[in-house]
Formats: structure tokens, sequence, C-alpha cells
């Protein structure tokens, strides 16, 4: 009995890492003196639905979670939004133009090629450490060099959700 | 009576078809006006359109509080710089803000050479900054939300791309959520 459980338990062990996490994070570079920068990867779902309800980084004094609503006139409108839905077993991908994670009253300026530490916190996960790869200002996907560990987000293009 | 149906439907069929061709082949406005402003140069000294005349310019509004779809665009026109090849010396990128309140010209100075290293910022009065969005049919304003830092405001705008041709009129517009790099690089092209 006692050692089904164990088994059980050593069976799941690969999934058991099966909570809410944000899967390759990316940052573009930013300006020196500018205010604001985002951070953009694949928020993967674990076993349950979840919500990525907060986000922090010390080198800013604001973070928020943000959309981008396009308008039939071409006008882009960046709303923050109070969560973002994780469903179990899905991906949501945080991509320029569309959600992100905002980063407002930058202490510096983010550099390429710099790793950037992130908390963030899931209504079921609990606290997850998140590390961005920095890439250029001009930037439309991930940065490369992060190999595999990066490779999920697809970036700028096809929208994966 | 089942025949109505279906020959309302063949029409709105055709409809469409003649709008989706029209909106792939991306007609610009019909604006044959050469533009006209009087702006500051991220150097900070004065441009109007005769300091561009001659030269075809990428045209893009934005500011540089704006941390995802300005980058975004500006990204976009290195990109679509770069595909130009050779040809891209002949083309002047512009940024013009958006947000003359925060967007000095020193601002600009730090912000243009990040993103194309012959990108001119240009900014100035609230009124000049209008009076050349309108040619354009920009729009612009204060977003009504307050973000949680005090003081921090972002801006509603619209993000397109605009080609002017060597007169200073306008010759295409970019929508760079529709137009892969290589389309825009070759319709541009096909305009200088
Ligand atoms: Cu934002």
């Amino acid at each position: 009995m006692k050692t089904a459980i164990l088994l059980a338990a050593c069976l799941s062990a690969p999934l058991a890492a099966s909570e809410a996490v944000l899967e390759g994070a990316w940052a573009r570079a930013t300006a020196p003196g500018a205010q604001a920068g985002a951070v953009f990867g694949t928020l993967r779902g674990g076993d349950g639905d979840d919500r990525l309800v907060r986000a922090a980084c010390a080198v800013a004094d604001v973070v928020e979670l943000h959309t981008h609503l396009r308008g039939e006139d071409g006008v882009m409108r960046m709303r923050p939004v109070e969560a973002m839905a994780v469903p179990a077993g899905g991906t949501v991908l945080l991509k320029p133009g569309a959600e992100h994670i905002m980063l407002i009253g930058l202490k510096r300026a983010l550099a390429a090629g710099e790793r950037l530490p992130l908390q963030l916190t899931f209504a079921r996960a609990g606290q997850v450490e998140v590390v961005a790869l920095v890439g250029e200002a001009t930037a439309s996907a991930a940065p490369a060099p992060a190999g595999a560990a990066s490779g999920a987000a697809a970036g700028g293009c096809c929208g994966h959700r | 009576m089942r025949r109505l149906p279906l020959i309302v439907t063949v029409l709105v069929l055709a409809a469409a078809g003649v709008l989706l061709a029209l909106v792939a082949r991306r007609e610009p406005a019909p604006v044959a006006a050469p533009v006209h402003f009087a702006l500051t140069g991220h150097h900070g000294r004065p441009v109007t359109e005769a300091d561009l005349a001659g030269r075809p310019v990428l045209l893009y509004f934005g500011y540089t509080f704006c941390p995802d779809v300005c980058p975004t665009e500006l990204g976009y026109v290195a990109r679509v710089l770069r595909a130009l090849g050779p040809e891209a010396a002949q083309v002047q990128p512009v940024m013009v803000t958006i947000d003359p309140a925060r967007d000095t010209a020193a601002k600009l100075a730090d912000y243009v050479p990040l993103y194309h290293e012959r990108l001119l910022g240009l900014t100035g009065t609230p009124e000049q900054v209008a009076a050349l969005a309108d040619q354009f049919g920009v729009h612009y304003q204060r977003a009504n939300v307050a973000t949680a830092k005090p003081g921090y405001y972002l801006m509603d705008h619209t993000a397109t791309t605009f080609l002017l041709d060597r007169q200073g009129r306008l010759a295409l517009k970019i929508d760079s959520h529709t137009v892969p790099v290589e389309t825009a690089a070759a319709e541009i092209r096909s305009r200088l």
C-alpha cells in the first residue's frame, strides 16, 4: 500500500511540475531613461485552471498585467487586466501587441543579453520565480541563445493559442 | 423562394471578394497634397517638410513611454529597411511623437538610435504635432485608465506606418499586423 503510493508519487514526479508557469520569458532592451518595458513569453497551464494575478520586478516601480485592444480604426489601446487566465493544459502567448507583463517606472535601462528576474504570483501555483532574457530593442521574438528552454516562445509570429 | 437566399449569398460573397481585394491591395487614401509641418528634431533643430524633400519617408507616430507597440513597429520598420537592401539608404525613417508633453527632443535623442541609426525623432508643441497627425488621420489621446504609478499615463494611438514619396505625398499605408516584412519592402521598392 505504502509502496504503491510511493510508486505513484515517483511515476507522477515528472508531471508533478504541472503547475502554471511562464516559459521562454523575454523582454526588449530599453533606451536610457526609458520609463517602460514589457515581458513576453508563453503561459503554460498545469493540472488545473489557474490565473496569473500579480507580477513584480526589482527594476520597476510598478508591474502590471496588460492587454491590447485594437480598434477597427487601427488605434491601439493598452489596458490593465485584473488577471490572466491560464487554462489547465493550455497555453497563453504573451507577445508584442497583445497580452504582456508591463514594467512601469524602470529604475535603469534593460540591456540586451541580461537576465531579468521576475516574481509571478498565480492564484493556484503561488509565487514562481522567472528569468526573462533581454533581447535587442527591435526584437520581435525571444532572443535565440537560450536554446531549447526558450523554444516555447514563438514570439511575434503566429499565435499558438 | 429558395432562389432568393442563394442570389443574396452570391452577391454578398462577391461584395466581400471586392472588399478583400481592396484591403489586400492596401490602397492609400487619395491624399494628393504634399504634407506640411514645422517640428523639432531629436537633435534640437527645427525640421520642416523642406528638410525631407526629395527623399521617400517612412513615417510612424508613436511615443517613447510606449513599451510594446512602438518598439514593435519601429523594429518592423528596421526590418523592412534591412529587406530593402542598398535602396534603404534612399529612405528616411521618421518617428513623430504623439506625446509631446513628455517626449522632449532630448528624450527622443536617447530613444531613436536604439531602433535605427538613421531614425529621425520629431516633437513640437501639441498644436504642431496635431497639425501633422491630422494630415494622416492619425488619432491619439491619453488613455482613460490610470496605472498603478501615479502620474504615469498611457496613450491610445493609431499604429500605422506611412510611406511618403519624394514630393512628400502619401504613397502607401502599411499595416504591420497583416503585411509581412518582405511584402512591405517590395511595395516600397515599387514606389521609390
Ligand atoms: Cu502595457
